[in-house]
């Protein structure tokens, strides 16, 4: 039983199937996933060469305040789809809400709430009662606060879409930062890849990309007219990125989460402000990241 | 690509379905159950809605065309691991004469159900009963669920949340006492003790060894006992900056031990993060190593922890693990060598009692911005949920070997590295390295 998060999945598939294929991997039995929503692309790899399309994907959506998994696919019970984190698990009582609070109904996205506590939900910030109470509850009276966004389908399933603060805002139509970065690691010839939002004087928002590539492949201008089309073509023109920079490495904690805050300076062009990388896993990228910036 | 769902316990072909929509029209809305009692035992009544009233151990089969479908509990007992198909034939003194004059009835035929499928219908029959057991009475749910647990004062009551700023509070079976470490540890040493409960795989391929349940409980009362004899009670809080070494996991299970909350920073962040963390918590002790290593490189674990010491404040004993060969600075009086320490305390140690809503551990999320914020879980309610959704996620079984990749300075590795598989009695792999060292394969 292996249990990792999409980022090493994906870091792995960087490298090709044959550092997989020279082990026997037949005893494995179950795959996981952890951390943030799994690409269908990374799903279905991880399902084919790690899992020889015999193991069932567990993709967990958690927190560290929630303790453990909250939303994910129960092995056999339940039907899994790739990038879903499926359905809550038993005595776990999401709903989705919009930015006023209201409660939305079945086939829809908003934010992610949890209407009743369950065992291992986290009991307080440590020295600072008042602030777990604003940080978790305030948002949506009654109710615990995610700060995640999803969309439920119509079979009920769970599509986390990221925080919330990652929603980007082109001309009005909201987007989850994911499904940029979704479209872009769909392409054959990108590994991983970040999208952020940044000012646009006439859109409110456009969208930056920082795009690592498949190792041996290079980074030009054809290519980004290549991938902004391509993108185009899976989502819509709105999601067309319009600033692309090629990263070798993107700034990630040590549990392997992109530190969103830090791109979105990078982007803004105000590399004075990102602040503490101290927890990042290498904070060199980051200079690295800011030389090769790009003005949309 | 997707897994395939469970099968449907009942299905019909195109003449079951027709007479099925035929008897729907006329009887509208009608149930079919298959109570055994026709003639040759195989076919299911049809009864219109009035004329049958479904009995309490009436089990739902599935539905055809929205027709919902049931059966009698002990048909359902010898029927369950066979899909029935519900076909319809013309037949003399068939139940039901159609207006074109002929006689119809129907005919079950059944398929018998591959292993694979049986499971997948066991396990979805067990999650839509825990659906159903919460949907009825929680509290009694949780009360059950709550004996998946060893608890030295069995809990009789479950949820006392509220989410209303009225009355804000969350609490889960607070009347409850109990120790983790026992659950991880005690709890499993008459049936497999020694069973591996740590497999250990450094950075350099090739430096492994395993621990099993009993020699990890007799290093976790024994680092209890260190802990213990530098007064660490219950209630005080410990600092851990530790590779991703068994000893992380003994710190982390004789803090549990003793009651003391522990504080796991990962062993990548800078000294800085750590002093911020330890004057956070007003942390009394660090737990840490000589040195760390990662794909060949070295962190100066110690020295991150004395410069982190001098800027906080406070902290009356660091505890070493020893990881390299590398010598550090001692302080006399405040530092100590665990694998010096160790060999002066008992084998054993006396698990303190805690009730389930004590703090077991403060986890710091490295927050995008502002001061670090120190997620605090409770004993009971915690335990109780990484072994339910261990158990009920992974299905681990005690041949299994799990490795959750994650750090056990993240939520991921206190869940479902450490705490979730031990509760299990399950073995649980702890990886020094990174996964591109020394190369790409080593995973």
């Amino acid at each position: 039983m292996f249990y990792t998060a999409p980022t090493a999945i994906r870091a792995l598939m960087r490298e090709g199937d044959a550092p997989v294929e020279r082990h026997d991997l037949s005893k494995l039995r179950l795959l996981g996933t952890v951390g943030e929503p799994i690409n269908p692309e990374a799903w279905d790899w991880y399902h084919r060469v790690v899992g020889g399309g015999r193991c069932e994907i567990v993709d967990t959506w958690w927190q560290t305040a929630t303790g453990g998994a909250l939303i994910a696919p129960v092995p056999s019970a339940v039907e899994t789809k790739p990038g879903s984190a499926t359905k809550p698990l038993p005595g776990v009582f999401p709903e989705l809400v919009d930015v006023e609070g209201q409660m939305l109904e079945g086939t829809s996205e908003g934010n992610l709430v949890i209407t009743q506590s369950w065992p291992g939900q986290m009991r307080t910030v440590f020295g600072d009662h008042e602030r777990f109470v604003q940080t978790y509850f305030s948002t949506y009276p009654g109710s615990y606060f995610t700060g995640d966004g999803a969309r439920r389908d119509e079979d009920g399933y769970y599509w986390i879409t990221g925080r919330v603060d990652d929603v980007i805002n082109v001309s009005g139509h909201r987007m989850g930062t994911a499904e940029v970065e979704s479209a872009l690691v769909s392409h054959a010839k990108v590994a991983e890849a970040a999208a952020v939002g940044v000012p646009h004087d006439i859109k409110g928002q456009g969208i930056y990309a920082f795009v690592t590539l498949l190792a041996g492949e290079k980074g030009d201008d054809a290519l980004r007219g290549e991938l902004k089309t391509w993108v185009q073509s899976q989502i819509g023109p709105i999601a067309t990125p319009d600033a692309i920079q090629f990263a070798p490495d993107l700034p990630k904690t040590r549990s392997g989460k992109i530190m969103r805050r830090i791109l979105r300076k990078i982007a803004e062009g105000k590399p004075n402000e990102v602040g503490d990388t101290s927890t990042l896993a290498d904070p060199a990228v980051v200079d690295n990241l800011v030389a090769h910036s790009i003005r949309p | 690509m997707r897994s395939t769902p469970p099968p449907e316990r009942v299905i019909a072909t195109a003449a079951g379905r027709a007479l099925l929509a035929d008897i729907v029209a006329r009887h509208a809305p009608a149930l079919i159950h298959q109570s055994g009692g026709c003639c040759d035992g195989s076919s299911p009544m049809c009864y219109p809605r009035g004329e049958f009233r479904l009995g309490e151990k009436d089990v739902l089969l599935g539905h055809v065309d929205g027709t919902p479908l049931h059966i009698g509990r002990l048909q359902f007992a010898a029927w369950k691991h066979t899909q029935l198909v519900l076909d319809a034939v013309d037949a003399r003194g068939g139940m039901f004469s159609l207006e074109n004059g002929t006689e119809r009835r129907f005919l079950v035929r059944s398929n018998a159900f591959s292993d694979e499928q049986k499971t997948q219908l066991a396990k979805a029959d067990e999650l839509r009963a825990m659906h159903a057991e919460l949907a009825v009475d929680a509290d009694r749910f949780w009360l059950n669920q709550a004996r998946r647990l060893d608890w030295e004062s069995l809990p009789t009551r479950a949820n006392e949340s509220s989410f209303d700023v009225a009355d804000f509070g969350i609490r889960w079976f607070a009347d409850g006492e109990l120790n983790l470490s026992v659950n991880c540890l005690d709890r499993h040493l008459n049936e497999r003790g020694d069973a591996d409960a740590i497999a250990f795989e450094g950075d350099e391929p090739g430096e492994s060894r395993t621990l099993s349940f009993r020699e990890l409980h007799g290093e976790v009362c024994r680092f209890a006992n260190v802990l213990r004899s530098r007064a660490v009670a219950k209630g005080d809080r410990a600092i851990l900056y530790m590779p991703m070494v068994p000893e992380a996991a003994v710190a982390m299970l004789a803090c549990a031990r003793i009651g003391a909350v522990h504080s796991v920073v990962f062993g990548g962040f800078s000294s800085d993060s750590l002093a911020d963390r330890i004057a956070d918590c007003g942390a009394k002790v660090v737990i840490t190593a000589n040195e760390g290593t990662r794909g060949r490189k070295t962190i100066p674990l110690k020295v991150n922890v004395d410069a982190a010491c001098r800027k906080a404040g406070g902290v009356e004993t660091v505890l070493i693990v020893k990881r390299t060969d590398t010598m550090v600075d001692i302080e006399n009086g405040r530092d100590l060598w665990w694998h010096e320490s160790r060999k002066t305390v008992a084998a054993d140690c006396s698990p303190e009692r805690m009730n389930a809503e004590d703090s077991l551990f403060i986890l710091y999320t490295s927050g995008s911005t502002g001061k670090p914020k120190g997620v605090v879980h409770s004993t009971g309610g915690y335990l109780l949920w990484v072994t339910l959704t261990t158990d009920t996620l992974f299905g681990l079984t005690p041949d299994d070997l799990f490795w959750c990749t994650a750090d056990v300075g993240w939520i991921t590795g206190h869940s479902y590295v450490v705490y979730g598989p031990l509760s299990k009695g399950v073995a649980t792999v702890m990886f020094d390295g990174v996964p591109t060292y020394p190369d790409a394969g080593r995973l």
